[in-house]
């Protein structure tokens, strides 16, 4: 079920209808919100409900098996059997058919020939996301950093809750799961603040998302026949769609947990805005950045030993990372140059944190900032090539065309404009950019605007959305592939 | 809650207003745009007409009025639509046959008419427009059932926002002089989209494209317009890509049960590929010779007048009001 689908138009009001109505029975509104998220998951293929049932289960007691001993053996052993079920889970899933074609290949380099045949899986929505929620819980509880929970209908909503079961963001159970232990009641600033977000939520999916994926899919397509600047603007509409796509679905998915009464973590902090490589993935997909960076980054030594230590920390960081969005090269390969590029800034320039907000105060950036967000974002762009093309012959022939077209011609630029209808799109990335720009300057506020101008906006942007997204087939997020 | 709730209702009821005026202002641009075949033939009245041909494309593109009315001196129209099933032929010969003044009909059935496999079977978009009428109400109806039309009549931007596609929402008039120039002819010689091709299909009556067929015999009888059924030329290619047994015989039953006229012209040029750009319509070389034998058998038979007078290969006098 789509957040932008009619079911999900119905599915929303019932489910808000009935947890509310049960006032604040926490048990009955956690029983309310699991049946409805294995409705919401269940609506795509019924046996998805086996894995996520099964997982929750085995997750659940080994929580508790680990809290009870006080062996250290032990505690490791019922470790490493949930990093086995759930970690087996989602590489038999995700990437038996990757590893077997590829075993199967470099065999056949060598001279042997092995029959290996491929299987026929479908991929569960979101298998991703709620494995690697479930091991922060079992590896929290581990590192004594919380208690397992005894409340197997908290743990059990806990995983399954439906806002960010298929595409996050990556809840820590130290964060998420004491809510389902709390009461809740219906705060009225909460819910007019989730629905802006779902509003504007909205507005980047199926808006600048979906208007970027229609360029974007074209130009990669039909690349060998366009010149060097489209290509580049190819690249520029993927970083849009992706961005409006993802961070359109997170947007959502904490509107709809704020009506419900939780709060999710922030999993996008305008991340074009930033000056460099690093700042870039501090404010992209936090919710996974901080996932690895504290269960894996941090046990491998992270950044305590030598700069090679710590270049092949990176290196491996970010490699897992990109395969951890799908059983291909070009993910890999993804995560490999963004590793290659912000070990410079890391190693050489040594920003430090660098957390504060571009241009904090100010609505003009100054120079030096311009540049510096510019050329990051040229980088990121020029890793999403590989990040989208189908293999990576297809990333390096769409790159070495886009370099030398441009090169060659670089008067195109003029031309790739007057061409093609960008217009709607650009425009669409445009007002995006601009209204990311004033939310990150301090003197400006929505609430400050005069209440007609204010509902005039929500209007306007809820009019845009249900007329574009009602009778649209829906397009899917491209995050419920990983 | 309930101030939540209070404002949520609020804002819904002011976003459906605020919609349903736009729609409103849209809708009445709709139909003056008479360059589309449907509000031009709607936007007819006051005509007197000899010959009306109906049908799909396979009457608009295959029977050039202009040609039999330079022959016999008459007055025809050609309301063959593109794409059109038998709901729509008979919402248009309705509204043809009430404001008009009509002789004969000549009806282009044909496999396309009764299995009704046009990606819009029934264009309701175009019909929504037009909702003040019983018979287009009940052929809504009929069609896409009465909770789809409630709900249309409820919140009238909805067909403006499942039809968008199919709509200009800002579009400019248009008076219809390229039908009027054509008395609603039109003539291709190629495809309308070169890269496509015919995928097999086997063609099978719709019960509900027979009903509508039936209607537009009853119809005609009602009005006391003579009917002649006909089918215009195939190709022989077209067996390559479907079959249509059912289709051609009930078409003969049907003309059997109501007594009416069948000129079968399937086989006319069955072998001259050479007169048509794709498996199912003629080229304007096939329209010119097409119509010339139409012509030749229209002026063999007594087409009855508009006033009801028994002519034989000389009709009326041509007038037009509008």
């Amino acid at each position: 079920m789509l957040f932008h689908s009619l079911e999900f138009f119905v599915f929303f009001p019932v489910v808000f209808a009935c947890y509310w109505a049960l006032g604040t029975h926490r048990r009955l509104q956690n029983a309310v919100l699991l049946i409805a998220s294995y409705v919401f998951y269940g609506w795509w293929d019924v046996r998805f409900l086996t894995l996520i049932f099964a997982s929750s289960c085995f997750d659940f007691l080994a929580g508790m098996a680990i809290e009870k001993t006080d062996s250290q053996p032990k505690r490791r052993y019922i470790l490493v059997s949930s990093l086995v079920f759930n970690l087996g889970l989602l590489g038999y899933f995700k990437y038996f058919n990757f590893f077997a074609s590829e075993l199967k290949a470099a065999l056949a380099d060598l001279g042997l020939s092995l029959d290996f045949t491929t299987l026929n899986i479908i991929l569960p929505v979101g298998i991703s996301f709620y494995t690697f929620q479930t091991l922060s819980y079992t590896l929290d509880v581990y590192a004594g950093r919380m208690r397992a929970t005894r409340d197997p209908l908290a743990f059990f909503t806990f995983v399954a809750f439906f806002p960010q079961l298929v595409a996050g963001p990556i809840e820590r159970a130290s964060h998420l799961l004491p809510q389902f232990s709390e009461n809740h009641e219906f705060s009225y600033p909460n819910a007019v603040a989730g629905c802006r977000l779902i509003l504007w939520g909205f507005f980047k999916k199926v808006m600048v998302a979906d208007f970027c994926a229609e360029q974007a899919n074209r130009i990669f397509d039909q690349y060998t026949a366009l010149g060097g600047w489209e290509l580049v603007l190819g690249t520029v509409f993927f970083a849009f769609q992706i961005y409006g796509d993802f961070s359109g679905y997170s947007d959502i998915a904490r509107g709809l947990s704020k009506l419900l009464g939780f709060d999710l973590m922030h999993n996008f902090a305008m991340p074009y805005f930033s000056r460099n490589v690093a700042e870039f993935w501090r404010r992209w997909h936090i919710s996974l950045s901080t996932w690895f960076r504290d269960y894996l980054f941090i046990p491998l030594g992270g950044s305590r030993g030598s700069r090679t230590m710590t270049a092949r920390n990176l290196l491996i960081v970010f490699v897992v990372s990109g395969l951890w969005h799908g059983a291909n090269w070009t993910f890999i390969a993804w995560g490999a140059l963004n590793a290659v590029f912000i070990m410079p800034v890391l190693f050489i320039v040594h920003p430090g944190r660098q957390s504060d907000l571009v241009a904090n105060g100010r609505l003009v950036p100054s120079l030096r900032e311009s540049i510096q967000m510019l050329a990051t974002f040229a980088v990121i762009c020029f890793a999403w090539i590989f990040f989208r093309s189908e293999s990576l012959s297809h990333a390096t022939a769409y790159t070495s065309r886009m370099i030398s077209e441009c090169v060659n011609h670089p008067g195109g630029v003029l031309v790739a404009f007057r061409r093609y209808r960008f217009e709607p799109a650009l425009l669409l990335i445009i007002s995006l950019l601009a209204t990311e720009w004033l939310s990150r300057w301090n003197s400006f506020s929505f609430d400050r605007l005069p209440l007609p101008i204010r509902w005039g906006l929500y209007q306007l942007t809820f009019s845009i959305v249900v007329w574009f997204s009602l009778y649209r087939k829906p397009t899917e997020f491209i995050y419920f592939q990983f | 809650m309930r101030v939540f709730l209070g404002k949520l209702i609020l804002f819904l009821t002011v976003f459906t207003l605020l919609n349903t005026v736009f729609a409103s202002i849209v809708d009445d641009d709709l139909t003056a745009n008479r360059r589309n075949k449907y509000h031009w033939v709607c936007s007819r009245g006051g005509n007197t007409y000899d010959i009306a041909l109906v049908g799909s494309s396979r009457v608009e593109m295959t029977v050039d009025p202009r040609l039999i009315d330079e022959a016999l001196n008459t007055n025809s129209i050609n309301i063959g639509v593109s794409g059109g099933g038998a709901g729509d032929q008979y919402l248009l010969t309705h509204h043809l046959l009430t404001q008009n003044r009509v002789g004969t009909v000549l009806y282009q059935i044909d496999y396309l008419t009764l299995a009704s496999k046009f990606t819009y079977d029934f264009k309701d978009y175009i019909w929504l427009s037009y909702t003040g009428e019983p018979e287009v109400r009940e052929a809504l109806i009929g069609h896409r059932g009465w909770m789809h039309c409630l709900a249309w009549k409820i919140f009238p931007f909805l067909r403006l926002m499942e039809f968008s596609s199919q709509y200009q929402l800002f579009q400019v008039e248009n008076d219809g002089r390229y039908w009027d120039e054509r008395k609603g002819g039109q003539q291709r010689d190629t495809p309308f989209a070169p890269e496509s091709q015919d995928s097999f299909c086997v063609y099978r009556p719709v019960p509900l494209a027979i009903e509508y067929v039936r209607r537009t015999f009853d119809l005609c009888k009602k009005n006391r317009v003579r009917l002649i059924l006909f089918q215009a030329p195939l190709p022989a290619s077209l067996d390559n890509v479907s079959q249509f047994p059912e289709c051609t015989a009930l078409i003969e039953e049907l003309a059997a049960e109501y007594g009416l006229e069948y000129w079968n012209d399937s086989a006319l040029y069955r072998n001259r590929s050479e007169l048509f750009y794709d498996n199912h319509h003629l080229n304007s070389e096939g329209v010119r010779q097409f119509t010339a034998v139409l012509t030749a058998r229209l002026s063999q038979i007594s087409i009855i007048s508009p006033a009801g007078i028994q002519q034989s290969g000389s009709p009326s006098t041509a007038t037009q009001s509008q």
